[in-house]
């Protein structure tokens, strides 16, 4: 942690004085005093005093060593400027608005305005105002002569960080050199997939034996073939999928199944949604003010990721593309332009060049090379050898492209025709231009061999020189991801960072081993990814005991393999399998996947909204739209929790569980059995124990079935007659159609042939024929108190003769009646008393004509001293009030279960 | 209110006591790290803290400090006359001084300046507000200056304040949401991403809720069950409980199991606890009359029972889009938008001090900046063709903050003669954040966290804490 933590407090300080303008100028201004007046006092020395040494060493020394050196002090990197404080002659500077310090005179000191915190444009040190009693001592030392025992001789500087010194540690930065492990050559042809994984295990093997350790016993078939499913095709199996290599007699039943998951379209689907967080896919630009800001073709970018990847595109080809396919490609005969969207699907920044272009940046140099190259946008990187040159080269290549949008893609950049000059923005400004740059591609790690970036924008060397001057690093970064995304473990754990300051990591060897083979063998994600789950070290269980543990916690050597919950896309695909309900299609346009008719694809294809991303995305973690994101987060909250119990996702779902039988204490024990054996197969693809058999048909047999009485669930929607001599309402009965906005009869379509024009919709309906069936919107009370019935009732039509509505408690009270034709009112009613279950009806009688009957009817409920409105058209209802049924509830829990959710 | 004590409830989720002991443990975190549970669980700040929570007040669209809480004479004298040395350069084109029509008084023991649009809050609180009367910005947009002021930088995506907060003292009840920013009617300008969580975790961002609503499940996403009752739900997690527990027998070791076991229990409370937080017509008549009719009374109210129960960060955005931008008919724009918040923040500050809540709870009033002294000249398509408004101005403006651990009583700094630009004390909304981090445990310059090859922090590398402001 110190090694984090230290390099971080003193380059934010190095930062704050090249950030802020207003130190500078003052850091300028002093800086050149020191050049012309440092000498002059460089006899004082002699002459102090033993009081005022020890007054300085005890009083004045200490605070400036405290609260000044780090930023003005020897070391250079850390120097906000050449201005010190830690020698006599540079303490002792002047100039046109009065000196420094002026002996004797700490009214006319520079230093003590900076200090006494008065004057808004000099104010030191930043981090805030010295105690008075060391503003004192300071200004007590100059009035007394500033009597300085400090040798003059500056200290040597460390020179640690500059530049160029980050660039001779980049020479052996491990990073950044040749690979220490390669397979043995075979005429410069690599391993096979089967060759390459007990390469790795030996490699494995052999730090594990090192290290007291082995590898755990190998996983059982189920777990395997659980494992697999998930980790390469982002679908856990069926059951008929696990029972068929469940019961394989074949010897080499795991390859077989390795094949047939690569081959399949769901392996590209997964692969794409892990490239999609790299790339920081979104469907909208984020905010752009009042301009459009949907990427309506951004689905085209997915369904390229998703072709590449079954077609196993060569990765350095897969690159290339994403970058200057409008080189490769021109015309997309090859299909290819749509890669680009990599660079522009990302955030808008309200269209400001600079941010576009420090995104795309980011998003090629992290995703690609794991250089934040980003870091050196104000300033040369502070960490690792990327220049602000550097980062204004390949600015360049972003800001010389345009977007012409429209066929052969909308998603291509091409270069522009005419090429700006590229100069270095000092600090990041824009207004603040520095030195001409040549354009050149990461002359800091490439040094000799960068190569110039001098065609059109400079993209097209800067992607080739990716995949060949760059081609170890650019290997080493992919693999780490792919064996991160197979095993859930990094070999790098900062897999966007292999800067400086990224250590060579336990597996270096399986690492460089598994890059170089990738190389040879052509960039082929699909042979590493069945090389590793090849390997003894992928296959073996996650289970583990306590002494290997004890040695290794954090499972760096792979003696087990890692547990993973279920990511959100898998999580909800499986749901969707679980349901039976998941569409398949591969590829297409986005769809909103946390609203209404809550389609059945797959996660990917969910619609991502950049600006306000739904909670349940968040919640689930996943990846940012925003940026680049390295490893998503796995955090664990009860959100979760509610989303999994209450939403209309999950609701929507569980229809799906609906067809299985009903148990009750008549049915048979064997029919129960069946039904609990049929949700096991469907949600956890085994059959249950008795145990757990026995568990569910308690359950099912105790379960509440009662629906709760939320504001929806408190309406009903119906007809029924209306005894005009006793105003009361008989044989109250439920409409059973809902079709387009309306609730009416069964025709499903109007007139009906018993109910004619009838229904009730959201904002009102049409009346009836006749007093027989008259329309009635019944509210039931969830609770006892006193309410207020207030509403609008409107006929709007100039043609017949109007409705007459009446509110009607418990069908027999009357508590209201109004007359409207081509008019309005306001229906309400005295305060009510009610019981819960008892009933308000609002009641339309057609009257003697019943055509040209619609009506209008916000009917509200309120109960005294309750801010909720029971509002008809708020709280309107497609579907009847139901409860989950036993089964549902049931089913419900086993996709809560935590065996469905985590993969051994 | 707590569901448990920290001992319990860290072992539940499987991390040792140790685990929050370790030393820089909020500073170096990191977004390759992956955090392995419940981020909200409880962290301790650097040293001791002064406030544990923050109610921000956002007065959205940018309040005239002129007309508030900076009065200036010269306005008055000059009436009419062209600034001298002209304008500052500001978003649109001003004109001439333009007087306030708001009478100023001063309050309280500490003489507190105030015009009448704020006389209740005033009159009641002047000796408890810290005025901050030399704040400045960056740019006279709201855009930028509203990321400023939530993020501490105007364009990049950063976490907001909110975020930065939950991220470092995780929350004191998990069964509510940590961050939480209310707005009537919608979003304000630039929407969600005032209370985004950039970098940081997912769970961190802030959580939106409509106050003009008032069904929990408009309320907070996913809360109501449309389908089963409490009780029916209570005897299903039952059987969920004894399935996971068979699972987890021969699987003790991972803490994200039991994490997960875990958090479905606490999904359960949070349907009734969240439910309740927000329904304020369990409040005594006298609370509610106190705080007055309307939606900023409601949310206000709201913030106090959020706060009550352990949220760590409320925040009350006057309404959708930027409601006090006032280009326009100042005078009655100005006093409406007042009239709407001037009792319910009395009240709240009453209240909280009454629950005794306010020694630990950070208020903080202002917009995203304030506006020029001088009058908005008529533009086609950019006002209404009057000269009764003001426009943008980030050079000077005024906020205000109250409760926990701030030296109340006091105008720190000071505008210009006319109010225009910050002139004595200057203080930048970085230093701002500075501050307010420092009253809530935190060392502005070690709350970091790593992502994209850099330490990140609230005040990038900005930012001083202003002692003067803190009691």
């Amino acid at each position: 942690m110190a090694l984090i933590c230290s390099p971080l407090r003193s380059s934010i300080q190095a930062f704050r004085c090249s950030y802020a303008s207003s130190w500078l100028a003052v850091i300028l201004f002093l800086a050149f005093l020191v050049s012309i007046t440092g000498t002059v006092w460089a006899e004082a020395e002699k002459s102090v005093t033993a009081d005022k040494v020890h007054f300085f060493e005890t009083k004045v020394r200490p605070v400036l060593v405290q609260h000044c050196y780090d930023c003005h002090g020897a070391d250079e990197a850390n120097r906000g400027g050449d201005f010190r404080l830690d020698t006599p002659s540079s303490m002792l500077s002047g100039g046109s608005q009065g000196p420094a310090i002026v002996k004797g005179e700490p009214s006319k000191s520079r230093l003590v305005r900076a200090i006494e915190y008065d004057d808004s444009e000099l104010q030191m040190p930043p981090e805030g105002k010295l105690t008075q009693e060391e503003i004192d001592s300071i200004k007590q030392w100059i009035q007394d002569g500033a009597e300085d025992p400090r040798p003059d001789v500056p200290v040597a500087t460390t020179h640690k960080s500059s530049f160029s010194d980050r660039q001779s540690q980049a020479k052996s930065h491990w990073a950044y050199q040749a690979f220490i492990d390669e397979p043995v050559k075979q005429e410069d042809v690599g391993l096979s997939s089967m060759d390459l994984s007990k390469e790795i295990d030996k490699r494995v093997a052999r730090k594990l034996t090192k290290n007291n350790l082995k590898f755990s016993p190998l996983a059982n078939r189920r777990t395997l073939i659980r494992r697999l499913y998930v980790d390469l095709t982002g679908l856990p199996p069926t059951f008929e999928q696990i029972e068929k290599f469940l019961s394989d007699k074949g010897e080499d039943w795991y390859e077989r199944l390795v094949s047939e998951l690569l081959d399949s379209a769901t392996f590209g689907e997964r692969m794409a949604r892990r490239w999609m967080d790299v790339a920081r896919y979104a469907d909208n630009k984020g905010y752009v003010f009042k301009e459009d800001r949907e990427y309506p073709y951004a689905y085209r970018y997915r369904d390229w990721l998703i072709r590449a990847f079954n077609t196993d595109l060569p990765y350095d080809e897969f690159l290339k593309y994403q970058i200057i396919a409008d080189q490769l490609d021109p015309d997309n005969s090859k299909g290819h332009l749509d890669a680009m969207g990599m660079l522009t699907l990302g955030r808008r920044f309200l269209n400001n060049k600079n941010d576009v272009a420090d995104d795309r940046i980011d998003v090629v140099s992290r995703g690609f090379l794991g250089i934040t190259v980003a870091c050196a946008r104000c300033h040369d990187h502070k960490f690792d050898p990327v220049s602000a040159a550097d980062y204004y080269s390949m600015r360049a290549a972003f800001v010389g492209s345009e977007e012409p949008g429209g066929d052969p893609s909308p998603l291509r950049m091409v270069d522009k025709p005419k090429q700006d000059k590229v100069f270095v923005f000092l600090r990041g400004n824009q207004a603040n231009r520095g030195p001409d740059v040549e354009r050149k591609f990461l002359t800091g790690i490439l040094g000799d061999v960068a190569p110039k970036m001098s065609t059109g924008s400079g993209r097209f060397e800067m992607a080739r020189s990716m995949v060949e001057d760059c081609k170890t690093l650019t290997a080493r970064v992919y693999v780490n991801r792919l064996w991160t995304w197979i095993t859930g473990q990094p070999i790098v754990d900062t897999p966007s960072d292999f800067g400086l300051r990224c250590e060579a990591p336990v597996q270096h060897d399986v690492l460089d081993l598994m890059a170089s083979n990738f190389i040879r063998e052509g960039w082929s994600t699909k042979r590493l990814i069945q090389a590793i789950v090849l390997t003894r070290t992928y296959k073996q269980q996650s289970s583990h005991g306590e002494d290997a543990y004890a040695i290794d916690p954090e499972n760096r050597y792979y003696w087990k393999a890692k547990r993973r919950r279920m990511d959100f896309e898998t999580f909800r695909d499986a749901l969707l399998l679980a349901t039976g309900t998941i569409d398949q299609t591969v590829g297409g346009p986005s769809v909103k996947i946390d609203s209404a008719p809550f389609p059945d694809r797959r996660t990917l294809y969910a619609y991502i909204d950049r600006q306000n991303l739904p909670s349940l995305f968040r919640t689930f973690d996943f990846a940012s739209p925003d940026a680049h994101v390295a490893q998503r987060n796995e955090t664990t909250v009860p959100q979760q929790g509610l989303v999994l119990m209450n939403s209309d996702i999950m609701m929507n779902l569980l229809d799906g569980f609906t067809k299985t039988e009903t148990p009750n204490k008549e049915a048979s024990d064997a029919k129960s059995a069946d039904t609990v054996g049929d949700l096991f197969k469907r949600i956890l693809a085994r059959a249950p124990t008795a145990v757990e058999r026995k568990a569910i048909v308690d359950f099912c047999q105790n379960a509440i079935v009662e629906i709760p009485m939320t504001p929806e669930n408190t309406w009903n929607y119906g007809y029924g007659a209306l005894n005009t001599e006793l105003n009361r309402i008989e044989a109250f009965q439920k409409l059973p159609m809902f079709s387009g906005k309306s609730w009416m009869g069964s025709d499903g379509k109007r007139p009906d042939k018993d109910l004619g024009w009838a229904s009730l919709s959201a904002e009102g309906g049409h009346s009836g024929a006749g007093l027989d069936r008259c329309v009635i919107r019944r509210w039931v009370a969830p609770r006892d108190g006193k309410v207020n019935i207030r509403g609008k009732l409107e006929h709007p039509s100039e043609k017949g003769d109007g409705v007459r509505g009446i509110v009607i408690a418990n069908q027999d009270q009357v508590l209201g009646t109004w007359e409207v034709f081509h008019s309005d009112t306001q229906a309400k009613t005295k305060p009510f008393s009610i019981k819960k279950g008892e009933t308000i009806d609002f009641v339309i009688d057609a009257k003697e004509n019943p055509s040209n009957d619609s009506f209008k009817w916000n009917c509200q409920v309120q109960y005294e001293q309750d801010p909720l409105t029971y509002d008809s058209s708020k709280h309107f209802m497609q579907t009847v009030p139901r409860s989950l049924d036993r089964w549902q509830q049931a089913a419900q829990m086993l996709l809560l279960s935590n065996e469905f959710c985590f993969v051994d | 209110m707590y569901p448990m004590n920290r001992r319990s409830m860290l072992s539940q989720c499987g991390m040792g006591l140790g685990a929050l002991s370790l030393p820089g443990l909020l500073d170096v975190a990191s977004a390759d790290s992956k955090p392995s549970s419940n981020p909200l669980l409880p962290k301790p700040s650097h040293f001791p803290a002064k406030a544990k929570h923050v109610i921000h007040i956002f007065a959205n669209g940018g309040p005239s400090q002129v007309d508030t809480w900076d009065p200036k004479e010269a306005l008055q004298k000059y009436a009419g006359q062209e600034m001298p040395g002209g304008s500052p350069k500001t978003e649109r084109k001003t004109g001439n001084i333009y007087p306030s029509p708001f009478k100023f008084d001063r309050y309280g023991e500490s003489g507190i300046d105030c015009s009448e649009l704020f006389a209740k809050t005033a009159s009641a609180h002047a000796d408890k507000l810290c005025v901050i009367r030399s704040m400045y910005a960056d740019v006279p947009n709201h855009e930028p200056s509203l990321l400023l002021m939530n993020t501490g930088e105007a364009r990049l995506v950063r976490p907001s304040l909110g975020s930065w907060l939950t991220y470092g003292l995780g929350s004191e009840n998990l069964n509510l949401p940590s961050f939480i920013a209310m707005c009537p009617g919608g979003y304000p300008i630039q929407e969600s991403q005032n209370w985004q969580s950039g970098f940081l975790p997912g769970i961190f961002q802030g959580t939106y809720v409509d106050p003009k609503k008032s069904e929990a499940k408009d309320l907070i996403d996913y809360v109501t069950n449309n389908r089963m009752t409490f009780d029916g739900q209570r005897k299903a997690l039952d059987l969920l409980a004894m399935l996971n527990a068979d699972h987890q027998k021969s699987r003790q070791e991972d803490p994200l199991i039991e994490a997960r076991i875990q958090s479905m229990e606490l999904a359960y409370r949070m349907q009734s606890e969240a439910t309740d937080a927000f329904d304020t017509s369990k409040e005594p008549k006298h609370i509610l009359d106190m705080y007055g009719p309307g939606v900023q009374a409601k949310q206000a109210l709201i913030a106090r029972r959020l706060v009550q129960r352990g949220v760590r960060m409320v925040q009350l955005w006057h309404g959708e889009g930027q409601p006090w931008d006032s280009h326009d008919h100042i005078e009655r724009e100005h006093r409406k938008l007042a009239q709407e918040s001037d009792q319910a923040i009395a009240a709240l500050l009453t209240d909280l001090q009454q629950q005794g809540l306010l020694d630990e709870t950070l208020i903080i009033w202002g917009g995203e900046f304030g506006r020029t002294p001088t009058v908005e000249l008529p533009k086609e398509g950019s006002n209404k063709g009057t000269l009764s408004g003001r426009d943008h101005n980030h050079y000077g403006f005024t906020m205000w903050m109250a409760g926990g651990g701030v030296k109340g009583g006091q105008m720190y700094g000071a505008t210009d003669e006319f109010g225009f630009k910050a002139v004595e004390k200057r203080a930048h909304v970085h230093d701002l954040h500075a501050t307010i981090l420092q009253l809530m445990g935190f060392d502005h310059t070690k709350l970091t966290y790593r992502s994209a090859g850099r330490d990140f922090r609230l005040t990038d590398v900005h930012g001083r804490v202003i002692h003067d402001w803190i009691a």
